[in-house]
């Protein structure tokens, strides 16, 4: 078991690092005490332990970490505003497209209904929504 | 996402979803570091779990309900039990099923001869 002022070490160097999401803090503060009593019952001295535990539990950064479980978490949130983006512009495109044509055609009665106005406004709310 | 003497990040990557829902559903609460203390026990040490990897899709099981967490205090400091949810149970299985048939079929695919005579 480690002391109390070890600990202290371990858990201020991730409270402290790129981190923010306190559940993930919590984990990884637990997995490195858990590897540094492991490394140190085999009679590494604690630096050398921490020391081991930063290259084997993040050796690119905590940022790494921190990034990776925000893209899994919000990663279908953005696919969906990504295809909500493309379908405004298509449907902008579109319309705009069709009224230059009605007021080319000079078919003026359906033009309000294809001016990008129409359209632009709720599904800027929809992307805004979701 | 992996240290694997043995196989390339590619060739496991997509993998440890069900590796972590598969031991879950074995061992029925389990800890980060005792999941990658399992992995490595059981392949013989040809899957090292890069510790860290193991976290952001653990987070991403339980913000899907897959899988529940429960604190124990050690001294000072939180250790989460991870469960599997009834939801995550059904996962698992269909997760598993989907593993085994993609091996099958990778099996067919390279360790078949499916070469053919060319039509005369």
């Amino acid at each position: 078991m480690i002391s109390e002022k070890q600990f202290e070490i371990i858990s201020r160097a991730i409270r402290h690092s790129e981190i923010a999401d306190k559940a993930l803090q919590d984990d990884l503060i637990d997995h490195f005490c858990c590897f540094v009593e492991a490394e140190m019952q085999s009679g590494q001295s604690f630096e050398n332990a921490f020391q081991a535990a930063y290259e084997q539990i993040t050796p690119n950064g905590f940022g790494e970490i921190q990034q990776e479980t925000l893209y899994l978490l919000n990663h279908k949130k953005r696919l969906l505003l990504n295809q909500c983006t493309y379908l405004s512009g298509y449907v902008f495109a579109l319309s705009t497209t069709i009224g230059t044509f009605f007021k080319i055609m000079d078919l003026p009665g359906l033009l309000p209904y294809c001016m990008p106005e129409c359209w632009a406004w709720p599904l800027f709310s929809c992307s805004c929504y979701w | 996402m992996y240290i694997c003497p043995m196989y390339s990040k590619e060739l496991l990557k997509g993998t440890l979803g069900v590796i972590i829902l598969k031991l879950l559903e074995e061992n029925g609460k389990m800890y980060g570091y005792e999941i990658c203390q399992k992995v490595k026990g059981i392949s013989e040490g040809k899957i090292l779990i890069k510790d860290g990897s193991l976290y952001p899709i653990l987070h991403k099981l339980l913000s899907d309900g897959m899988v529940t967490t429960e604190e124990v205090t050690i001294g000072k400091r939180v250790r989460k039990y991870y469960t599997l949810t009834p939801k995550g149970k059904g996962e698992q299985k269909m997760a598993v099923q989907e593993l085994a048939d993609f091996m099958d079929t990778l099996h067919k695919i390279i360790f078949t001869d499916t070469k053919t005579t060319p039509a005369v």
